[in-house]
């Protein structure tokens, strides 16, 4: 006996509505997850090997970010270096304004220009030994150390104070222009060499590693300015020179210009060294806020590209689950009229 | 031609509705089993006297579409198993998006030591580059682990798959057997090989097959590449040797490994991706997250300042005690215990080294730089070019969630064309409850006809006998 053809086993026929329905509610879930969170629902899915971008995307926007959060770190701290710096520079400067009419002779205010760089000293010292967020600018990488001793203050030698140091050279001071020849050369030698050490400066050694961070993927700033570089020698001993003799004892005119000379020689070369530190500070500032505007544009461009890659267009998916949604309560109509169609229903 | 053969035709007509009412009923009521094969009655007329007869019971299965049925049924299961065997490791695996996954835990540890560059001696900035050398080593040790157990999982799916196949080749050896003691057209012979068909569908589901049938009606099964399952009423039964990774059938030990050129064997059903989840796909997974993990060793064993040895770099093998494998795999991945906050606990060896013998100054970056550079550094080798750590990550994550997924991809397309075929079979040897019914008034009438043909012959004999 043939059978009539085309006619599917009634099991069959609802085994497949059953599937058409799960497998019409599943596109529905992922539509509305798709929805919900602008996201492919299964991205390796939907990107096969191309996932393996989006994640080195990721990771690169993370380390991007973590670059734009330490470089803001490192920015506050060059710009505390700064303000220090040209604070230093301001009071060396007065100094330097009140030595030069003296410089030959002593003048009305020779006298007290022993008080006021003695003053500098202090001043200048303390603003080397500040500290931003627990870590001293002017130390180098000793970070926990005292970059500069004040006047009267021992050196981390322990042994001696910068007044004792220059004490120790000069005693009263020079009586003839040779010897005052003599005391500045032995002080120079003193203040170039590791006395400078013993008397004042307690930060990390000028031949070792200097601070310096990674400010982007394989790019690192050197950067820092030390209480031992050359310039803050020379502004130290120039500041020490006037504040550990009196001026106006020096009797010897030959004397009093040798020292003077000398004196006002290195403080002037101390600030324009200072100066010179400045400006290349400047020039790592202004090229660490470059790189933040690099890093600010690499990182949206970063999240475009993931987005591009992983984002699902809302109005994609929302059109998608629309549809889908329709095409579910057709199923459901459908499947419910032909199971109630049946021909028990006609046998009488 | 005479009254009484009339009635004896009338009769057979009677007995005819009586067993085709039978079948019909038989088949309504296993409507709703899938392996259930409609049956039909093959009238005909018998070979003494006149009427009409039931000469067989037919059941009429399409061998081709069964065929392919059963093998579109294998390479699906062998797809799902495949895909969630890997996926039973990958969906360990943080995903993309999460900001959890392994080149992300690569990121972060390289933008925390970014950040402790800028402040070396900053103990909080400090612990922070331990924390994420720690959850990166964790997430490297536990995706490991997820590795090994998923490939566990797979070891004993093999197993259970075989002794459910053995099991299902008895039961196909002694359908045979009791195919062959039936008579051709009976109903137990119908019925028995319902039974045997069901057991082959479901076998197929773990092995793919290929079906050879005899002449007296019984059928000889063997693997896709051509190893014997079942010879008549004999039965092959399948082993595993775990040393060896070999499947083999029968007494003779026939070498039926998937993906083996020597072998005859099976290249689909769950058992084929099961042996293959167990001694190639997670095994080679486990392989590349090792070598991930030696790459992360060596790296920053070669970053220290005092050149140290194995065992003296941020990361090293940390095996258990009982340990009786080798050391240096990616599941005993750990930070130096000189660092760990349960070990030595001493956190400036971030900043000078973890090998160095003493403290350093408070801000030297140099240490914290050369470990950055050393995440930065090309060495790792993706398919003949150099690669960075994190991109290597990146490609291992990807690679191994795409397997995954597409594997279950492929499973969704076989299971619907298995599912389109089975629809197509259906027409032929599905029961439709309508037609069924339909067949039923047909009989009804036939019934209700030959039982007016009997009483009006039965009148007529009345009439002769009131006559006489």
């Amino acid at each position: 006996m043939a059978m009539s053809p085309l006619a599917p086993s009634t099991l069959a026929t609802q085994l497949m509505r059953r599937d058409t329905i799960l497998r019409v509610q599943s596109e529905i879930d992922r539509a509305a997850q798709e929805v919900s969170t602008g996201r492919h629902a299964n991205s390796y899915e939907a990107l096969g090997h191309d996932a393996a971008q989006s994640l080195r995307l990721e990771a690169n926007l993370g380390r991007t970010e973590a670059f734009l959060t330490s470089n803001a770190l490192l920015e506050n701290r060059m710009g505390a270096t700064a303000t220090a710096l040209s604070g230093m520079r301001k009071i060396a400067q007065e100094v330097l304004s009140l030595a030069m009419p003296n410089a030959d002779a002593p003048g009305q205010t020779a006298g007290t220009l022993a008080s006021q760089a003695r003053a500098a000293f202090d001043q200048i010292a303390a603003l080397a030994n500040t500290s931003y967020e627990g870590r001293a600018l002017f130390a180098g990488v000793a970070t926990d150390a005292r970059a500069l001793a004040g006047w009267q203050e021992e050196g981390p030698g322990g042994v001696m104070s910068p007044a004792a140091l220059v004490a120790s050279v000069a005693g009263g001071g020079p009586t003839t222009g040779t010897e005052a020849a003599a005391m500045a050369e032995e002080l120079d030698d003193a203040f170039a060499g590791a006395a400078y050490d013993t008397a004042l400066y307690g930060g990390a050694p000028a031949d070792g590693p200097r601070l310096g961070a990674s400010i982007d993927t394989g790019e690192t700033l050197d950067w820092g300015i030390q209480a031992n570089d050359p310039a803050f020698r020379d502004l130290m001993q120039g500041l020490a020179m006037l504040a550990g003799v009196d001026a106006a004892t020096i009797k010897d005119p030959e004397a009093y210009r040798a020292w003077m000379g000398h004196a006002t020689g290195k403080l002037s070369s101390g600030l324009s060294g200072l100066l010179e530190s400045e400006a290349a500070l400047g020039g790592q500032q202004a090229r660490l806020a470059d790189m933040v505007e690099r890093q600010e544009g690499r990182k949206s461009l970063y999240t475009k590209q993931i987005n591009d890659l992983e984002g699902v267009d809302p109005y994609e998916a929302a059109s998608r689950m629309t549809e889908t949604q329709g095409r579910l309560q057709a199923s459901y109509e459908v499947s419910a009229r032909i199971l109630n169609l049946s021909f028990l229903d006609y046998m009488r | 031609m005479s009254i009484t053969a009339a009635l004896a035709a009338s009769r057979s007509g009677l007995s005819v509705a009586g067993t085709r009412g039978a079948i019909t009923s038989e088949n309504i009521a296993n409507a709703g089993r899938a392996d259930y094969v409609r049956r039909s009655a093959s009238l005909d007329a018998p070979s003494v006297g006149g009427g009409v007869a039931v000469s067989a019971i037919r059941r009429d299965v399409n061998g081709a579409l069964q065929a392919r049925e059963r093998d579109d049924v294998a390479a699906a299961a062998y797809h799902r198993t495949l895909g969630d065997g890997i996926a039973l490791y990958t969906d360990r695996l943080a995903g993309s998006g999460s900001g959890h996954a392994l080149p992300a835990r690569i990121a972060d540890l390289q933008a925390d030591l970014d950040l402790l560059s800028g402040s070396p001696g900053d103990t909080s900035a400090q612990r922070a580059v331990l924390s994420s050398a720690e959850t990166l080593a964790r997430d490297i040790r536990e995706a490991a682990n997820a590795a090994s157990e998923a490939k566990a999982n797979a070891r004993s799916a093999v197993s259970s798959d075989i002794a459910q196949a053995n099991k299902l080749l008895d039961q196909i050896a002694t359908a045979n057997l009791r195919i062959g003691e039936t008579e051709v057209g009976s109903a137990q012979r119908a019925t028995a090989e319902d039974a045997r068909d069901a057991a082959i569908d479901r076998l197929s589901e773990i092995v793919d097959l290929d079906v050879s049938p005899r002449a007296d009606g019984t059928l000889d099964l063997r693997v896709g590449g051509g190893a014997a399952l079942v010879e008549g009423t004999e039965a092959h039964h399948l082993t595993f040797e775990d040393g060896t990774g070999t499947l083999s059938a029968g007494e003779a030990r026939i070498d039926i490994t998937p993906e083996r050129s020597s072998s005859r064997g099976i290249s689909s059903g769950s058992l084929a991706a099961n042996v293959t989840l167990t001694t190639r796909k997670l095994p080679d997974m486990s392989a590349e997250l090792d070598s991930l993990a030696e790459g992360l060793v060596t790296l920053f064993e070669k970053a220290e300042k005092t050149p140290a040895a194995r065992g003296e770099g941020l990361f090293v093998y940390d095996p258990p005690e009982d340990n009786d494998g080798p050391d240096e795999l990616a599941s005993n991945l750990a930070v130096n215990e000189r660092v760990r906050t349960d070990g030595d606990n001493e956190l400036w060896r971030l900043r000078d080294g973890v090998n160095a013998s003493t403290r350093g100054s408070t801000s030297d970056p140099t240490q914290i730089l050369a470990y950055a550079e050393a995440l930065e550094e090309q060495s790792f080798d993706d398919s003949g070019t150099s690669v960075r750590l994190s991109d290597y990550a990146a490609t291992i994550v990807a690679d191994h969630n795409v397997a995954a997924t597409e594997a279950r991809d492929r499973a969704a397309g076989h299971a619907a064309s298995a599912a389109a075929i089975a629809t197509q079979r259906s027409t032929t040897e599905g029961v439709n409850v309508d037609t069924e019914l339909q067949e039923l008034l047909s009989i009804e009438q036939s019934y209700a006809a030959n039982a007016q043909v009997i009483s009006a012959l039965t009148r007529m004999m009345d009439t002769l006998l009131d006559a006489v």
